[in-house]
C-alpha cells in the first residue's frame, strides 16, 4: 500500500461514518421532535377538557312538581365556560337503578344562562329521587328532590 | 485529528438540537402543570366563595300588591342577588314564575324594596313559596303566609288573671315560628276579644307583625278594665287570623281588691317620652323648644310621643316644619335606602266655608260606619242590596250601584237630620245614569205618608235632565220644579240641589250656574209651605209612590238639614272636592339645614322634593282601623348620588328639615278639601302615630333634652290617673347609658316637689302626694356610676347618653306604681350646651 491509497481508503471511510452518523442523527432528531410534539399535543388535549371540565358548574334552580305525571325543572349554568348537557337521569335514590333516561339534544348553556326541563315522571308522593345530569365533557351533577 | 473534530462537531449540532427539543418539552410540561394548578386553585377558590356566601331574609311584606324583601348579606363576600322563583300555593293553577332581580349586596349591607319592582301583583291574602338565588347558585328558600295553625306555637295569658273591679289586665298574646320548614310568617294581625266584663283600654299593640322568622317570636298585648262584681268572670280569646283556629280562652275573674297590687295610675312625662323608639324612627312632636325661628315650626326626634294627639291644619298659606336638633358634638351619616313618611291623618269633609253636612254617604266598602257626617243614621240596603263598585266613582272612590229593578236604601226618618218639611233644604251628591235607565229613575226621595208630599231629586230618562221636585200640597199648591240642562247617560253628573224658599228652588249641575225654579208655587193654609214628613225614611235609588227605581250609581249623597248652599262659588267648590284617591295634594321637603333653620344648598346636600303628593281621602269619622284616623305612607328610595357612599351626611350644627305644604288646585275636581295631620299622640295604635322611617344613621339624631352638669337634673311628670300617687326613694332611679360605649350612670332621687332641702327624700321618707292631673317635679342627685346620696358625681359630660327615668311609687289604693321613661339620646355637656 502506498500512500496514496491509504489515504483515499481512510477518506471514503471518513465520509461513510459520517454520512452514517448524520442519517443516524437525522433520523433520532425527527423521531424525537415527533413524539414530543404528539405528546404535547396529546398534553394540551387532556389539559384543555380536564380544566374546561373541571371549570364545569350546574346547579338544579328550581323544581317544582304539576299533578302526575309532569315534573318542571330548571338548571342553571353557574360556571364561567359553556356547558352542554346531554343526558338527564332519574334515578331510584335507595337502589340507584335508572328510573328514566333522557337524552338531550339541546342543552347547550351559555354561562348564566337556564335550561327547562319538563318530562312526564309517574311519581307517587314523598317519592325520594337522584337527578343524575350529564354534560357534553363528562362531568356529572346530581341532585336529590322529593316530591310533594 | 480533524476527523474527529469534524465528528465532535456533528454529535454536539445534534445534542443542541435534542437538549433544544426536550428543554422546550419540559419547559412547556411545567407551563401546563402550573396552568392547571391554577386553574384547580380559582375553582377552589370559587366553590369557598359559594360556600361562605350568606344572607338572609330581614324583612318580608307585601305593600301595595308587591313583595318588599329586606335582605342583608351576613357572609364577608359580596352576594348578588340574581333570580327570584314564585309560587302560590293558595291557587293551584298558578305555575311558579321566574323573575330577574339582579342586585348585589355588600358584606354587612342591606338591600330594602326588593321585589317592588317585578311585574307580579301579589296578594297578602294568600300563601307564597319563594325562593332567592344568587349568582353563585345559592338558594334561600322561604314561605311566606302559610298556615299559621300547623306546628304554630300561640299562647294567651291575662296578667293578673284575678283583676279588681275598675283595674286593668293585660292580656298576651305570645306567637313562636317553630314550624320545621324554613316558613316565614308575614303580616300578622291577630285579634284579642275578651267577655263583656272587661272593657278594652287599649287596641293591640302592635296592630300587626310584619315578618315572623322560623324562631321568633312575637308578643302582642291589649289592656282591658274590669267592670263587674267580684266573683264575675270574662273569657278572652285570641285569633291569628280571621277564620283561624282560636287560641284561649284564657278566665280573667274579678275579685275584691287585693293588698299591693298593681295600680292602674298612668304618669305621662311632659317634653319627654316614654318607651324606646328605634334610631332609624323619627317621630313628630308638638313642641316648639330650640328649633330654628321660623313660623310653624316644631320638634322631631327619635323619642315616641307624649302627648294625647295635637291637630295640625294644613293650610296654603304656612308651610309646616319639622326639625331635629342640631347639635355641635354630632354628625349623623344616613345611607341610601327607604324614607317612609307615614301620615296620620284625617280630611275635612266639607271645602272650606261649607258647613258639616247632616248625612254624608260615601258607600265606602271598608267602614261599619256608614255615615260620615257623625251622626250616625244608618243605611239600610233593601234585600238585594246595592253593589259596591270599590273605586267605582269619579274620584276613585267607592259608590254603590242601583239595578234599576228592586235595589235601594233607605235612611231612617231624624227630625234633626233629614226632616226635610221646611226650608232651607240642601242635597248634593255625583250620580250616573245607566242607558238601560226606563223612565225616570229616582236619586234622593223623602214623601209624606200618603205619598202627597215629596222632597225629590231624580233623572227624567224622557227628557234626559236631572230634576229637583217638591211639592206641599196647601191650598192651591204646584210642584215646584228646577231642571237641568240635557245631560248625557253612562257619565258622572255632579248636582246641588237646594230649597232655598218656600216655593223657590235652585239646582247647580256640574259646577255651573243655578238653573232657578221653572214653575210651581207653595199652597195657603196650615202646613201648606212644608213637605209634611212625619217619620218617613228617605230612599236612595227608589221612590216608593211610583215603585221607581234608579239604574245607575250614585258617588256620594251629602244632605244639610234647614241649610242652604246659596252661591255659585260653594256649589262649585263642592263640585271641585276630590273625595276619592286625590283628595290631597302637598309639597314635601326633606332638607340638610344649618341651625338656623337656612337650608345649605348644594347638590350634596340635597335630599327630596316633591311637589304634587297626592293622599286619598280620609273620611273624618270613619277608617279601616275603626279610629277617626288615616294611614298614608309616601314611601321613596333616596341615595346622595353626589357621594361616594350614597350617604347623606349631617354636619355637627345641622339639621334634618321635614316641611309639608297643602298645595291647593283650582282646577276642576281636583284637591280642596283640608287635611289634618296628628301628631303626638300617645294613643295611636302603634304607640308613634306620623312618623318618619329612615335607613338606620349612623348615629341617631339627638332629642331635645339637654342637661348641663352643673344644673340641677330634673324631671316633671303628669298623673294622669285614675288614682293619685306618692313616688318612693327607693327604686326611682335616672339612668344615663352612653350612647358610643355602653357606660352606664345612675342618679338616686333627690326630691319629688320640694320647696326646700328639708323636704329630700332619704330611705325613710317617701315623697309628696301627687294628685290626678297635677305635675310634679323629681330632682336627682348626679348620676354615679355606683350610686349614692352626695354631690359627687363621675359620669363623663360633653358626650351623648340614652336617658331612662325609672319611677317606682304607690297610689292612694295601695297599689304600686312602675313606670320607665326613655327620654331619648341627650346631651350631657359642662359649663355650656
Amino acid at each position: 500500500m502506498n500512500h496514496s491509497q491509504r489515504g483515499i481508503s481512510t477518506i471514503v471511510t471518513a465520509g461513510i461514518l459520517l454520512s452514517s452518523v448524520a442519517l443516524m442523527g437525522t433520523g433520532l432528531v425527527t423521531w424525537s421532535q415527533s413524539n414530543l410534539t404528539e405528546r404535547q399535543a396529546n398534553l394540551s388535549t387532556s389539559f384543555s377538557n380536564n380544566i374546561n371540565k373541571l371549570k364545569e358548574s350546574l346547579v338544579l334552580e328550581h323544581i317544582w312538581f304539576d299533578p302526575v305525571p309532569f315534573v318542571n325543572m330548571t338548571l342553571t349554568n353557574v360556571g364561567t365556560n359553556s356547558i352542554n348537557i346531554v343526558e338527564i337521569e332519574f334515578r331510584d335514590t335507595n337502589t340507584l337503578q335508572t328510573i328514566q333516561k333522557h337524552d338531550i339534544s339541546d342543552g347547550a348553556l351559555d354561562p348564566s344562562a337556564s335550561y327547562s326541563f319538563q318530562p312526564n315522571f309517574d311519581y307517587t308522593l314523598y317519592q325520594s329521587f337522584t337527578i343524575v345530569i350529564t354534560t357534553e365533557r363528562g362531568s356529572v351533577f346530581s341532585n336529590q328532590a322529593t316530591t310533594p | 485529528m480533524r476527523r474527529r473534530g469534524l465528528s465532535t462537531v456533528v454529535g454536539a449540532v445534534f445534542f443542541v438540537i435534542a437538549a433544544a427539543t426536550s428543554i422546550t418539552y419540559i419547559t412547556y410540561s411545567m407551563d401546563t402543570i402550573d396552568n392547571f394548578a391554577q386553574t384547580i386553585a380559582v375553582n377552589e377558590v370559587e366553590q369557598s366563595n359559594k360556600e361562605n356566601e350568606k344572607f338572609e331574609i330581614t324583612r318580608i311584606k307585601i305593600d301595595n300588591g308587591k313583595f318588599n324583601f329586606t335582605l342583608q348579606n351576613t357572609g364577608n363576600i359580596p352576594v348578588s342577588i340574581a333570580r327570584l322563583w314564585v309560587d302560590n300555593k293558595t291557587d293551584s293553577d298558578w305555575i311558579p314564575a321566574k323573575y330577574t332581580i339582579d342586585k348585589s349586596i355588600s358584606p354587612g349591607g342591606t338591600k330594602y324594596n326588593i321585589g317592588q319592582d317585578i311585574p307580579l301583583f301579589a296578594l297578602d291574602t294568600q300563601a307564597y313559596d319563594v325562593k332567592l338565588v344568587t349568582k353563585r347558585g345559592n338558594t334561600l328558600p322561604v314561605s311566606i303566609n302559610s298556615d299559621v295553625s300547623a306546628n304554630l306555637y300561640a299562647n294567651l295569658i291575662a296578667m293578673p288573671d284575678r283583676v279588681t273591679d275598675e283595674f286593668t289586665t293585660t292580656l298576651v298574646l305570645e306567637i313562636v315560628n317553630n314550624m320545621t320548614s324554613n316558613d316565614i310568617l308575614t303580616e300578622i294581625s291577630p285579634t284579642i276579644t275578651c267577655g263583656s266584663r272587661l272593657v278594652p283600654v287599649t287596641s293591640i299593640t302592635p296592630s300587626s307583625i310584619d315578618t315572623l322568622e322560623k324562631g321568633d317570636i312575637a308578643i302582642f298585648r291589649k289592656v282591658y278594665k274590669a267592670d263587674g262584681l267580684a266573683g264575675d268572670t270574662s273569657n278572652c280569646n285570641a285569633v291569628l287570623r280571621t277564620g283561624g283556629n282560636t287560641i284561649g280562652p284564657v278566665t280573667v275573674t274579678i275579685q275584691d281588691p287585693a293588698f299591693a297590687s298593681q295600680s292602674a295610675t298612668a304618669l305621662e312625662s311632659e317634653g319627654l317620652t316614654c318607651c324606646k323608639t328605634g334610631d332609624d324612627t323619627i317621630v313628630f312632636h308638638d313642641e316648639a323648644q330650640g328649633v330654628p325661628p321660623i313660623s310653624n315650626s316644631f320638634q322631631i326626634y327619635s323619642g315616641l310621643p307624649e302627648l294625647n294627639g295635637v291637630t295640625k291644619e294644613l293650610d296654603i298659606t304656612t308651610p309646616i316644619r319639622y326639625f331635629t336638633k342640631n347639635d355641635t358634638d354630632v354628625t349623623v351619616d344616613i345611607p341610601s335606602g327607604s324614607w317612609d313618611l307615614t301620615f296620620v291623618y284625617n280630611s275635612n269633609l266639607t271645602p272650606s266655608g261649607i258647613s258639616i253636612p247632616n248625612m254624608a254617604y260615601f258607600f265606602d266598602d271598608n267602614f261599619s260606619v256608614n255615615d260620615s257626617s257623625g251622626n250616625n243614621l244608618s243605611l239600610n240596603p233593601s234585600s238585594t242590596p246595592p253593589v259596591i263598585i270599590v273605586g267605582g266613582d269619579v274620584h276613585g272612590h267607592d259608590s254603590a250601584q242601583f239595578d234599576g229593578a228592586n235595589t235601594y236604601y233607605s235612611i231612617p226618618f231624624s227630625s234633626e237630620d233629614n226632616d226635610i218639611g221646611s226650608q232651607p233644604q240642601t242635597t248634593a251628591g255625583w250620580f250616573k245614569i245607566d242607558s238601560s235607565q226606563a223612565g225616570r229613575g229616582t236619586i234622593y226621595r223623602v214623601e209624606s205618608s200618603d205619598g202627597a208630599e215629596y222632597y225629590d231629586i231624580s233623572f227624567d230618562t224622557l227628557l234626559d235632565k236631572l230634576q229637583f221636585r217638591y211639592f206641599t200640597n196647601g191650598n192651591g199648591a204646584i210642584e215646584v220644579l228646577c231642571e237641568s240642562a240635557s245631560l248625557s247617560l253612562d257619565t258622572w253628573h255632579f248636582f246641588v240641589a237646594v230649597r232655598d224658599g218656600d216655593d223657590t228652588c235652585s239646582l247647580y249641575v256640574n259646577g255651573g250656574a243655578a238653573t232657578t225654579k221653572i214653575l210651581g208655587s207653595d199652597g195657603t193654609g196650615s202646613g201648606a209651605k212644608n213637605v209634611d214628613i212625619d217619620s218617613q225614611p228617605t230612599y236612595l235609588g227608589y221612590d216608593p209612590g211610583t215603585g221607581n227605581y234608579l239604574d245607575g250609581e250614585i258617588g256620594y249623597i251629602m244632605h244639610w238639614e234647614s241649610q242652604p248652599i246659596t252661591t255659585e262659588a260653594l256649589a262649585d267648590a263642592l263640585y271641585d272636592a276630590n273625595y276619592g284617591t286625590g283628595s290631597h295634594k302637598l309639597r314635601v321637603e326633606y332638607s340638610i339645614t344649618d341651625q338656623v333653620g337656612t337650608e345649605l344648598g348644594g347638590s350634596e346636600n340635597y335630599i327630596h322634593e316633591e311637589s304634587d303628593v297626592l293622599i286619598p281621602f280620609g273620611d273624618p269619622q270613619n277608617s279601616p282601623t275603626g279610629t277617626q284616623w288615616h294611614e298614608f305612607v309616601y314611601a321613596n328610595t333616596l341615595s346622595n348620588s353626589t357621594d361616594p357612599s350614597s350617604e347623606f351626611h349631617f354636619g355637627d350644627n345641622n339639621r334634618l328639615k321635614i316641611e309639608f305644604e297643602w298645595n291647593n288646585d283650582s282646577s276642576a275636581n281636583s284637591a280642596l278639601l283640608g287635611m289634618n295631620l296628628d301628631v303626638d299622640d300617645t294613643g295611636y295604635s302603634d304607640n308613634i302615630g306620623t312618623k318618619l322611617q329612615i335607613p338606620m344613621p349612623s348615629t341617631p339624631f339627638t332629642s331635645y333634652f339637654v342637661w348641663n352638669i352643673n344644673d340641677d337634673l330634673t324631671f316633671t311628670i303628669t298623673n294622669a290617673g285614675p288614682e293619685g300617687m306618692w313616688p318612693l326613694f327607693s327604686g326611682t332611679r335616672v339612668i344615663f347609658e352612653k350612647v358610643d360605649s355602653g357606660e352606664a350612670y345612675a342618679g338616686l332621687l333627690k326630691s319629688f316637689n320640694a320647696t326646700s332641702s328639708s323636704q329630700n327624700m332619704d330611705p325613710e321618707k317617701d315623697g309628696t302626694f301627687l294628685d290626678v292631673n297635677k305635675k310634679g317635679v323629681l330632682e336627682f342627685f348626679k348620676p354615679k356610676t355606683k350610686p349614692e346620696t352626695g354631690l359627687g358625681y363621675d359620669i363623663v359630660p360633653d358626650a351623648h347618653y340614652r336617658m331612662y327615668v325609672s319611677i317606682v311609687g304607690y297610689d292612694d289604693r295601695g297599689s304600686n306604681v312602675f313606670r320607665t321613661f326613655y327620654v331619648g339620646v341627650v346631651n350631657v355637656c359642662d359649663t355650656t350646651c
